[in-house]
């Protein structure tokens, strides 16, 4: 009975809404909000397009949303009869079997796995899971986990060499390669690698390792740009060289040729010293591969897989195959594969003068000498791996739970093997693979995902040019757990993301068409879900404070300077970055601006997992949390910090280092931590 | 034959000793200690004294050739200019630095070439002042005057060998600064220990008290400052009888004082900053302590009157120098000092004022060669006894200056200067 | 002035003359013999103690960019010089100068010190704090990171840390985690924050502190102690072997289970239980004055302002040079100490390390390189 009336009552809530919104009053009132909310008069007056898809807890939340696999990395057993798949959002290992192309195993791995490794016997299976800094070490035989090995942050590619007694590891957040001795699992060492490494790859003969990275090196502000590829003697185990990919970032892979006199990465080549306004000419952004000489001071050859007007974003692995005819390169913001020839390549190579070489890097149609075929795949194409008889390319379609196989000889996708995801796409899902996808910006030059990899950031300044080109540049910004902390942009013009990524997306970014309103829907969706940062296991993986945190978070809450003067409220630290986002969600003046903002005040950004999340400050001029006081802070704008002893400056920036995802801190009570922390 | 002039030389060689020996001035203690409170001198002598005579630079560096070309000849100045309690002595040593520097190039500075003072803030954060002894280096200076906090010109001073850069000081009075050895720095002021030793003299022997507590800032200033005087009241069988200390910037002082009161002293020694102090003593006499006060130099400045009022009636402080000497050169001094900046001229700037041109007068004597400056300025013969307008320098061999200092009285509102009473010999009261 | 003391000083400077007229007619009283012409160039048996010779130099003119030098490091085939202008390699038989414009936080370098573990070269330099890494330079400042000061006296690798000393505090880096920790009076018993020098062993760390002695930190325990001059005198040492000789420290190091001292008024032996001292005046040890010192299993090496001394607790060896031209002498003085019957015998020799003001020493298995004011020098072992 009780069931009943409540079901009635429901109904008539819901009954009085439609009709409110339909007529009358309140529907002038939903108008109202929906266009403050997205900037615009004309989007549809649709309550669950912003009410339900942007759930991110709950039961709602559960019954829209769905729990994908994405395919991520895979290895090919070495008899080729087995199929091993990393599902990044399935926390899992998958076995297909590839004669039956149907998944028959599945292995439950620790979290956002990122690489698996097989040893060569093919009885054992390593996988790298980044969220968790360990290895797993696999039984095949019993898919038991065997083993488990603790690695430093955010472990990604891996290599096994030295009759597979060594195991390298790239760890891609505290940009080190730890080396283990697979006999006792333990850590030999760690060397230092390029910023943000991810890939790795071993030579053919077995005496060098290849990193690839994602992230630019130290340089100074506003100059070009640069990343590492780290390069490592098997023997000595130490770093040999670190080759410079200049003008270039996002390097996720590298692989050798068979011969192993070359190696071949990807990268991005961004323009990001000019203003945006040359999206409309094209070339903002351009993709392809460095081709490393591995002799002793081999050339390095930036050649792109773009051609003019149309452009291969976001190219993720690369696959060369055992004959070393044909590289593979997962164009993953295009959803393309493309095959590039490399006997052409090797041509190129000798008959070009140096000069022209350069050159190439800038050249958006010398990729018809080499590009031999563009292959379509699903939606956000990502690992790759060849069969041992190099008759197939697996690729796996991220976006779509699917592996596609890929005809060497025929260049055309011959099958392709369902994971067994959720075959409804949800919302979320559509608005991720808009986001993964470049396919809405002008020639297709690059996606969300571009300046926004993982959805994190960058790390590069651009000139968004508006107004005025060559005037407020800015610093990418995070789109992890972004959906309480509006304004959203530096200056704290757009209230929400619907006009973040609305028409204004459209005029300075994307330059085309704006999204229709279910992509801009879908895409907020996505954006608004929550999209989690990595835990913060480097600095603080458990919550518990290390005792220099400790100390630097009593300075974080500090009321007072070290001689006993009350700081002014508003120059308080957590009066502007207050728990749980540690951000006001106001516009400040910490004394940031520049000659060419126009703007004096900027809005607060949130603190969580800042610790990675560098430069820092508006336009990106502090390249360390350091710096933000020690260089460009003059006169204590940025809050009081210049009683600060250089071991109280130290504590305060491990304790920001220390800071988690919002949810950790939604319950802290500022009022009593400030209580707390100035008690005498 | 060989052998007779082997004696004719050995018997002239052994009269011209002689003679020597009986011309020159007779050897003190080290730093003027005196006789009994020389450490362990009641107990047992010495394994080794390490100041008995200067350390010798025995590095490269002579060799080089003077440059030719330069426009100006740059001395450094390290200093507090900003962001410090002791910008105004900051002020007036850069100021008496100046006045020296213009005056040598009306002269017509070095060989026609002007001297140049290149300015350097000690007071940045976390050991600036040994960064700024590097940026003076990069500059290309011949020598540098600096500084006055203790702890900026001791990270300074440990740069001065690694650079080889001529360091004079002027301004910083801690006991330490000359005792590490270093070849590259002369003092040109009194310091602590000859303020410690006048006081427990005076305090002791001519006052006749007994029971001294002392009230002092919690730095190094205070620390190192105290040193001396507490061993010397040690060994002159007169323990303090209660060291407490306050922070620098405190405005209150009443658990310090009732302390004080409890340990019922015959007199108070306070030493710390004028601010500080002139503060205590108010709330001291306040409180009913009206035992005689006595201080540190930081005590006699126009502040410490300012804010004591009649309260620092009869405090007794030392001083590094007397203006009110009737010398010519210390007149000149003042007139031209309060011509050119428009204020009267201070302790820091007298000595500053000598420094620099010390400085000056070892380049020109030397020339542009750092090791030969540096040779000039410590030879124990050039600038030996010097006579400067804040006074007679006299080096010991660790390069300290250990001329005459002052002592000072507060009467109607005012410092009257006297000078240091002789030390008088006592027996050996402590074994250490 | 009342405490002048002219009869007593008459007296001391008599007994000098008297003593200096002995030396005038072939007396020889004092610790060192006379080399007779017969023996002259034979070196007596030093036991364990190896001794070099066959003194090679380079300067500016063989292709290093200063002659001031800091300091050497041997990396293997190759060796790391710290010069006021820049780090010079030498590596096949060719100086190459690295600088400002190739990464190097300054062209003042300090201190060098090689990672076992990752090869990585550690840059202390007068500008902050450079890690070389298979030709990449990265630097901290104490702007850009959490470095105590940018001026590194000293730096050494200890597994995966790094440590150096400045004068802002001892600064421990965890290339791991990538923290920074600094030691200065507010956390360990130091007077104040001004460090010198740093060396590790056994698990120790030890931290030359200016006017604090030395600091031991325990890298199991995270416990500090303190060894500082027992009389607490600057001026003076009234015992001998009754601890650090004295308070301004500038070098530590550390091997065998024994710490070595270096200040500027002697050297101090620690085994863990004893102290001992060594005097200019009352051993075979140069000068007082050490600007930095090294050991090496059983032998320790003091650059002082006068020439290189070694000493393995028995057996002294010195190099010098001679005041004008290449040659030197060597100097072994058998016995730790005069009043321990220690005896002195000087061996001229025909090449020398290049300057007597010594600032730096490292070797390998034959070979000892000696930075000095003026150019670096490389020794072979004679024996």
């Amino acid at each position: 009975m009780m069931k009943k009336r409540k079901l009635f009552f429901l109904l008539l809530i819901i009954v009085v809404i439609v009709i409110g919104f339909s007529i009358g009053p309140a529907r002038k009132k939903a108008r109202q909000h929906v266009n403050y909310m997205t900037a615009v008069d004309d989007h549809p007056l649709n309550c669950l397009s912003c009410h339900l898809y942007t759930q991110r807890s709950g039961f709602l939340a559960k019954m829209i949303n769905a729990s994908y696999l994405s395919p991520y990395n895979l290895a090919v057993a070495p008899n080729g009869e087995k199929l091993f798949v990393v599902a990044q959002e399935g926390n899992a290992l998958l076995t297909i079997d590839t004669k039956t192309n149907r998944v028959v195993d599945k292995i439950a791995v620790g979290t956002q796995p990122h690489t698996v490794l097989i040893s060569k016997d093919g009885t054992r299976a390593f996988v790298s899971n980044e969220w968790d800094d360990t290895v797993y070490i696999i039984d095949l035989g019993t898919s038991e986990i065997t083993d488990t090995i603790k690695t430093g942050n955010g472990p990604a590619g891996m290599v096994l060499c030295n009759n597979e007694t060594t195991l390298y590891v790239v760890n891609s957040f505290s940009n080190e390669i730890s080396i283990f001795d697979l006999n006792t699992k333990k850590e030999r060492k760690r060397l230092v690698a390029g910023n943000n490494p991810v890939g790795a790859a071993l030579s053919p003969d077995g005496k060098q390792i290849y990193i690839s990275s994602r992230r630019i090196l130290p340089h100074k502000y506003r100059t070009p740009i640069s990343i590492e590829i780290t390069v490592i003697d098997t023997k000595t185990e130490r770093v040999t060289e670190r080759k410079i990919l200049n003008d270039a970032y996002l390097s996720e892979n590298v692989s050798f040729t068979p011969e192993g006199d070359l190696a071949i990465a990807t990268l991005i080549r961004p323009k990001n010293l000019i203003p945006s306004i040359q999206v409309e000419q094209g070339f903002m952004m351009t993709y392809g591969i460095a081709v490393m000489e591995t002799k002793k001071n081999g050339r390095i050859v930036q050649l792109l897989t773009d051609q003019p007007n149309s452009y291969c974003s976001d190219p993720f692995d690369i696959v060369i195959t055992p004959d070393g005819k044909k590289a593979f390169v997962s164009s993953s913001g295009a959803d393309i594969i493309t095959v590039i020839d490399l006997t052409k390549v090797r041509k190129l190579l000798a008959e070009s003068s140096s000069e022209q070489l350069k050159q190439y890097a800038n050249n958006l149609g010398v990729s018809s000498k080499y590009v031999i075929k563009r292959i379509s795949t699903g939606a956000n194409p990502k690992g790759m791996k060849a069969s041992p008889d190099g008759k197939y390319i697996y690729v796996a379609e991220r976006l779509n739970d699917k592996i596609s196989v890929i005809n060497t000889e025929t260049l055309d996708i011959e099958r392709t093997i369902d994971l067994g995801g959720p075959k409804r796409i949800t919302v979320a899902r559509k608005g991720r693979r808009l986001f993964n996808n470049a396919g809405h910006t002008f020639q297709k030059q690059y996606a969300c995902y571009t300046c926004h990899p993982d959805v994190g950031e960058d790390g590069l300044v651009y000139n968004m040019a508006g107004v005025g080109m060559g005037r407020n540049v800015t610093n990418t910004q995070t789109l992890r757990d972004i959906g309480d902390i509006a304004p959203y942009k530096w200056n704290g013009h757009n209230q929400s993301v619907y006009k973040q990524d609305g028409m204004r997306f459209s005029t300075f970014l994307t330059r085309t068409e704006p999204f229709a309103y279910d992509d801009l829907d879908a895409l907020v969706a996505y954006i608004i879900t929550g999209i989690k940062n990595p835990p913060n296991l480097r600095y603080n993986p458990t919550g518990k404070l290390t005792d220099a945190q400790e100390r630097g978070k009593k300075i974080f809450y500090r009321t007072h300077t070290n001689d006993g003067k009350e700081i002014p409220p508003h120059n308080r630290c957590y009066t502007c970055h207050p728990p749980p986002d540690f951000t006001n969600k106001r516009l400040e003046d910490v004394g940031s601006l520049a000659e060419t903002d126009d703007t004096i005040k900027f809005d607060t950004p949130q603190l969580n997992n800042l610790f990675n999340a560098g430069p820092y400050l508006h336009d990106g001029r502090a390249q360390t949390l350091e710096e933000i006081w020690t260089t460009y802070d003059h006169g204590d704008y940025h809050g009081v910090t210049s009683d600060m002893t250089k071991d109280q400056l130290n504590d305060m920036i491990e304790y920001l280092k220390s800071l988690r995802d919002a949810k950790f801190y939604e319950n802290v009570n500022v009022e009593e931590e400030v209580k707390k922390y100035n008690a005498k | 034959m060989k052998h007779k002039y082997q004696a004719l030389f050995f018997f002239l060689f052994l009269l011209f000793s002689v003679f020597v020996v009986s011309a020159q001035e007779k050897k003190t203690n080290y730093g003027n200690t005196p006789d009994e409170v020389i450490p362990y001198g009641g107990f047992h002598k010495a394994y080794i004294d390490f100041f008995d005579k200067p350390q010798p630079f025995t590095g490269a560096g002579r060799e080089k050739p003077e440059p030719a070309g330069l426009k100006e000849i740059r001395i450094g100045y390290l200093g507090p200019l900003e962001g410090s309690v002791m910008v105004p002595q900051g002020i007036q040593m850069l100021q008496g630095a100046q006045l020296a520097v213009e005056e040598a190039n009306k002269k017509g500075g070095y060989k026609g070439i002007p001297f140049k003072i290149m300015e350097h803030n000690d007071v940045g954060l976390w050991g600036a002042a040994a960064n700024k002894v590097v940026a003076m280096n990069d500059e290309h200076v011949w020598a540098f005057l600096g500084s006055i906090d203790d702890i900026n010109t001791h990270v300074a001073l440990r740069m001065t060998l690694k650079l080889e850069i001529p360091m004079v000081n002027s301004g910083d009075p801690d006991p330490t600064l000359t005792e590490t050895r270093i070849p590259w720095m002369i003092r040109v002021i009194g310091d602590d220990r000859q303020s410690c030793y006048a006081l427990s003299e005076y305090i002791y022997k001519v006052k006749k008290l007994k029971r001294v507590a002392v009230l002092r800032v919690d730095n190094r200033y205070g620390r190192v400052g105290i040193k001396e005087f507490r061993e010397a009241a040690r060994r002159m069988n007169h323990p303090l009888v209660l060291e407490i200390r306050y922070a620098e910037g405190d405005t209150t002082f009443t658990p310090q004082i009732q302390r004080i009161i409890d340990s019922e002293p015959d007199a108070v020694l306070l030493w710390g900053n004028a601010k500080e102090t002139a503060l205590a003593l108010k709330q001291m006499r306040k409180m009913g302590m009206n035992a005689p006060v006595f201080g540190s130099d930081r005590l006699m400045s126009p502040e410490f009157l300012k804010i004591a009022g009649k309260d620092a009636e009869g405090v007794v402080t030392t001083c590094q120098y007397n203006p009110n000497l009737d010398n010519p050169k210390l007149k000149a001094f003042q007139k031209n000092y309060k011509k050119r900046f428009g204020m009267d001229s201070d302790v820091f700037a007298a000595h500053a004022y000598d420094g620099m041109n010390i400085i000056i007068d070892a380049i020109k004597k030397a020339g542009l060669n750092r090791a030969k400056i540096r040779d000039v300025l410590t030879d124990m013969k050039t600038f030996q006894g010097y006579e400067g307008v804040a006074g007679k320098i006299i080096f010991d061999a660790s390069w300290n200056d250990i001329g005459a200092i002052w002592m000072t009285e507060v009467r109607n509102g005012e410092f009257h200067f006297f000078p240091t009473p002789p030390f008088t010999s006592g027996k050996v009261a402590c074994n250490n | 002035m009342d405490s002048l003391k002219q009869n007593r000083m008459k007296g001391v400077n008599l007994i000098i003359i008297v003593l200096l007229s002995f030396g005038l007619f072939g007396f020889s009283p004092g610790k060192r013999d006379t080399v007779s012409k017969k023996n002259k160039n034979s070196i007596p048996d030093t036991g364990e103690m190896p001794v070099y010779g066959n003194w090679k130099t380079f300067t500016k003119k063989d292709g290093l960019p200063a002659d001031k030098i800091y300091c050497v490091r041997v990396d293997g085939d190759r060796v790391l010089v710290g010069t006021s202008n820049g780090m010079a390699v030498y590596e096949n038989g060719t100086w190459k100068t690295y600088s400002v414009k190739d990464g190097l936080a300054h062209k003042g370098v300090l201190s060098i010190d090689v990672s076992e573990i990752t090869g990585d070269v550690w840059i202390g330099t007068l500008g902050g704090l450079t890690r070389w890494s298979s030709g990449s330079f990265h630097t901290f400042t104490q702007l850009n990171s959490g470095l105590p000061n940018d001026i590194i006296y000293s730096v050494i690798c200890d597994g995966k840390d790094v440590w150096v000393a400045t004068g802002g505090g001892a600064g421990h880096y965890d290339t791991y985690s990538d923290q920074w920790d600094i030691y200065m009076e507010r956390n360990a018993p130091m007077h104040e924050p001004w460090t010198y020098g740093v060396c590790a062993g056994d698990s120790k760390i030890f931290i030359a502190a200016w006017g604090g002695g030395v600091i031991e930190f325990n890298t199991k325990t995270k416990k500090f102690r303190d060894y500082v001059d027992p009389d607490e005198q600057m001026e003076l040492d009234v015992f001998p072997d009754d601890g650090v000789v004295h308070d301004i420290t500038t070098g530590v190091s550390y091997a065998k289970g024994i710490l070595w001292v270096g200040t500027y008024f002697g050297l101090s032996w620690y085994d863990g239980a004893h102290w001992k001292s060594y005097f200019d005046h009352d051993s075979g040890l140069l000068s007082n004055f050490i600007n930095y010192l090294k050991a090496d299993g059983n032998v320790a090496w003091m650059c002082t302002d006068k020439g290189l001394s070694s000493f393995n607790g028995k057996t002294w060896v010195s190099y010098q040079k001679n005041e004008t031209g290449k040659t030197g002498k060597i100097i072994v003085t058998k016995g730790p100490r005069i009043a321990e019957g220690a005896k002195t015998k000087e061996v001229a020799a025909t090449s020398s390390i290049c300057h007597n003001f010594v600032l730096g020493i490292d070797f390998n298995d034959n070979e000892i390189w000696v930075a000095t004011s003026k150019g670096l020098c490389r020794g072979e072992k004679i024996k």
